[in-house]
């Protein structure tokens, strides 16, 4: 190993060190603070920055799950030198938006009940089962592909069920609210499920931009295709979402649309930022590689400001609105309590606005680094795995000792054989 | 049994006194308020609207509505939100793990966090601490603590400490109009139900199916002009 690759391979992991010291910090002063100090939230605008968060890894993990069981399903060859990094991308996503959930309670100290008498009817009860077995399976499919288990197809339907099922309960979690306008329709759990797609497509894209030369130009150009059609789906999908409010006519419609026109530039950098990737990734010809890079990266910043903007329109406006007796007069918010005295707002407010302050920034990069840290973790034990029997046996090509083994093993069935021919030609490639 | 509460519109004059004696009574923390009181169309304080060219001014008061079908019952991961045999929704604090998915729920938006740790006020002879003074636990479940920890969820328990000795909430009390009237709705005889016999009522948030149990007999003013 040069210098070089040893020195790239050091600052992700110093950075994940970095992000989780950095956001523990912040949650403990959280913790030991209070959050009326420790963030911008209010009791109107009760759900901030770390919701967003969740649900943006959450869609990551479930999304590149989606992608790994297309490739093994579909038996994309020319794909498959992604499926190890896509399997790590699901895993690293499900357990760091776990971490975000958990470190956003209030009273992380109760979290016992929750394990002792979940409550059936609650869709957050629904969330931890999902996210959980989605975990374990994850976890499953990972020492699947390390140890190219034959099993791997079916762990592969598994994973791809089990993604499925976690953003429908995601997108459930907001759309059966029906105190909020803005989540309360049926676009909220389909869009859960095409936003996750496109998010684990633009983290594909990337990954495979930056490693262009394992994959065929062909693979590369379905990929960029992929996310495109799949982002022009979502986007249909946030038109018709926008349609709904605009065209609901109540006065808590005519509020939500008054929240998006308070965050204007969020909504715009929502829908503008995954538009300018389609083109690009679309027309960029010249340097397709480059392309898919700006692409992916304009998606993935886009799908952070969607995930930001699931807050806006929900806790920046009113939720009730009371009419005068015996008037046809317009219906009109009551203000609420915001739970706020001496730092930063009115007792009482119609609508209150979120600025999420510093604490909830460095929080942040708590479950960021923790996604971090298992990812790396997962790469590091996929391409561990397979050596011990190859170093036992003192043989320098590793790869050559796994080739042996896995014709032998799957000598009865040529498609998972196909599948296997695959990851070893991927590890060639790494290890070239 | 099920205790529901009628506010007479007509009688609110506005005061603000039952926002007041709820803190009070209930040891509510700072910035936190189980009760609220607003005229329709002001924006926070109550000033008069103009309808048809004519001032109207008129109170709302709002609490928990203590919802027979109550979305925020229906979201509490852990069962910290539960209705008792009385229709009374309360929080069990040493169940509420604080995520806040049910104040999401709550159409209401009466539901109120502990965003800090409960400050006390600055007494003559150190911290000063009002309201009930004991626990006061419902089959085990700490529904009412004069200190509340920090980081879970807490609003209107019609005033759970007294009602379960046989008293009526602490608003109904305080009002200086008589505004508030609480009772057993299921008792024809019950005080709440004699006063509402034969008068019209609403209830707030119809469209959203909770079916609260707080009702509102609505002003008589504008009727007919
Ligand atoms: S008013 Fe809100 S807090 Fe009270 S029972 Fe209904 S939904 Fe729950
Ligand atoms: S904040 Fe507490 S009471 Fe509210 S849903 Fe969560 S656990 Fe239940």
């Amino acid at each position: 190993m040069t210098e070089q690759t040893q020195h790239t391979r050091k600052w992700p992991i110093i950075l994940a060190a970095v992000f989780i010291a950095v956001g523990c910090a912040a949650w403990i002063c959280q913790l030991t603070m209070g959050l009326l100090v420790g963030s911008g939230m209010s009791n109107t605008f009760a759900w901030g920055l770390m919701i967003a968060v969740f649900a943006f890894l959450v869609g990551f993990g479930a999304g590149s799950q989606f992608v790994a069981s297309y490739i093994v399903l579909a038996n994309r060859k020319d794909l498959m030198p992604y499926v190890k990094t896509a399997q790590a991308v699901a895993l690293a996503g499900a357990i760091g938006a776990g971490v975000a959930i958990l470190i956003d309670l209030g009273h992380p100290a109760h979290i016992m009940a929750m394990l002792t008498g979940p409550n059936p009817t609650s869709a957050l009860t629904w969330d931890m089962i999902a996210l959980t077995v989605f975990i374990v399976i994850a976890i499953i499919n990972v020492i699947a592909i390390a140890r190219n288990s034959k099993a791997l197809k079916f762990w592969m339907v598994l994973g791809l069920i089990s993604a499925f099922a976690l953003q429908l309960v995601e997108g459930l979690l907001f759309a059966l609210m029906e105190a909020r306008v803005w989540w309360h329709s049926f676009i909220m759990p389909v869009d859960f499920i095409v936003v996750a797609v496109v998010c684990g497509l633009a983290i594909a894209v990337i990954v495979c931009a930056l490693k262009k030369d394992e994959f065929k130009p062909e693979a590369l150009h379905d990929l960029s295709f992929l996310l495109a059609v799949a982002i022009i789906v979502h986007l249909v999908l946030a038109v018709i979402e926008l349609a709904i409010v605009c065209f609901g006519g109540s006065a808590a419609d005519g509020g939500a649309l008054a929240a998006i026109g308070s965050v204007w530039l969020f909504y715009v950098l929502e829908l503008g930022l995954p538009l300018a990737a389609v083109f690009v990734l679309l027309l960029g010809k010249k340097d397709p590689a480059k392309s898919m890079l700006v692409g992916g990266v304009l998606t993935v910043v886009g799908m952070f400001f969607h995930r930001l903007m699931l807050l806006y329109p929900a806790f920046a406006s009113p939720t009730l609105y009371v009419p005068l007796s015996n008037e046809p007069s317009p219906s009109w918010a009551l203000p609420a309590s915001t739970g706020l005295y001496n730092h930063t707002g009115n007792a009482f407010e119609i609508a209150q606005g979120y600025i999420p302050n510093f604490f909830e920034w460095a929080s942040m990069l708590l479950p960021l680094g923790v996604a971090l840290a298992v990812f790396l973790v997962v790469v590091w034990f996929v391409a561990k795995v397979g050596k011990p029997a190859a170093e036992a046996s003192g043989a320098q090509d590793t790869i050559e000792v796994k080739e042996t083994v896995e014709v032998h093993e799957s000598a009865d069935d040529p498609e998972v054989a196909e599948v296997k021919e695959a990851l070893v030609e991927q590890e060639r490639g790494e290890d070239r | 049994m099920r205790y529901a509460m009628a506010i007479d519109l007509d009688r609110c004059i506005g005061c603000r006194t039952c926002a007041v004696i709820c803190k009070d009574h209930n040891a509510e923390p700072r910035g936190i308020w189980w009760n609220r009181v607003f005229s329709p169309g002001a924006p926070e304080y109550g000033t008069s609207v103009i309808v048809d060219g004519m001032p109207r001014m008129e109170f709302v008061p709002i609490s928990c509505q203590h919802c027979e079908n109550a979305p925020c019952q229906q979201v509490c991961p852990t069962g910290a939100t539960y209705t008792d045999d009385t229709g009374t929704v309360l929080v069990d604090y040493e169940k509420c793990i604080g995520c806040r998915y049910c104040i999401t729920a709550c159409p209401y938006e009466v539901r109120q966090f502990n965003w800090s740790k409960p400050d006390g006020v600055e007494g003559v002879d150190g911290e000063y601490r009002w309201g009930y003074p004991e626990d006061y636990r419902q089959d085990g479940r700490l529904v009412y603590t004069p200190v509340r920890p920090e980081g879970v969820v807490e609003k209107c328990t019609f005033c759970v400490q007294y009602t379960n000795q046989g008293g009526i909430p602490a608003c109904c009390t305080g009002c200086p109009a008589n505004a508030r009237i609480f009772g057993d709705i299921e008792d024809p005889e019950s005080e709440i139900s004699q006063y509402m016999s034969g008068r019209q009522w609403l209830v707030l948030g119809e469209s959203f199916g909770t079916k609260p149990k707080v009702y509102y007999l609505p002003s008589t003013r504008g009727e007919g002009e």
